[in-house]
């Protein structure tokens, strides 16, 4: 069955609102046969994402860059997962108090060098998460759960 | 680099100053330390 891999560093309740949303829409009815897999970014590691077929990532906008989880899980896996898993899609999620630029292109930076194919833009949120928001998450995990299905 | 940076903090020419060492994600104490 294709396997969807959630990593994602959730430490707000706004980002564990975002993150409901995304398995939600990733776990949506419309969709069958897709096993949705979710991991902590601290605890993900290279067997997780060689065995999945798309990611789904989220975080928090640390200080302009992803949050250290996240980039410790990318340390982990980078070299490992390089060869294995160039255009498979991901999707990105990130929530941030003022500005999520920074943490965006920290994130994409490395997902192009993994080849990972990008299936639409980052779902980026700086205030508390609005019923639009909190759409676009679920429409990311659905998308993304369609993607894997093929 | 590591064990070089180390040696260096734990030089005998400067005394009096306790060097900690962390690995990065078990690091805590920070507002005890003086400098990092």
């Amino acid at each position: 069955m294709p396997r969807l891999l959630v990593v994602h560093h959730t430490p707000s309740p706004a980002l564990q609102e975002m993150f409901e949303a995304v398995v939600s829409g990733a776990r949506t009815d419309e969709i069958d046969g897709v096993e949705v897999v979710i991991r902590p970014a601290l605890t993900a590691a290279a067997a997780d994402v060689l065995q999945a077929d798309g990611y789904l990532l989220g975080t928090p906008a640390n200080i302009g860059y992803m949050s250290g989880a996240l980039k410790h899980f990318f340390d982990g896996i980078y070299y490992p997962c390089l060869e294995a898993t160039r255009r498979r899609p991901y999707g990105l999620y990130v929530h941030g108090a003022s500005d999520t630029g920074g943490a965006v292109r920290a994130v994409e930076s490395i997902a192009a060098g993994l080849q990972w194919r990008k299936v639409r833009p980052p779902v980026c949120v700086t205030a508390a998460p609005g019923r639009p928001d909190l759409e676009a998450c679920w429409e990311l995990g659905a998308l993304l759960a369609a993607e894997v299905a093929g | 680099m590591f064990e070089a940076a180390v040696s260096g903090t734990r030089t005998d020419e400067i005394e009096g100053v306790e060097v900690v060492v962390r690995p990065a994600l078990t690091a805590v104490g920070v507002l005890a330390a003086d400098g990092s």
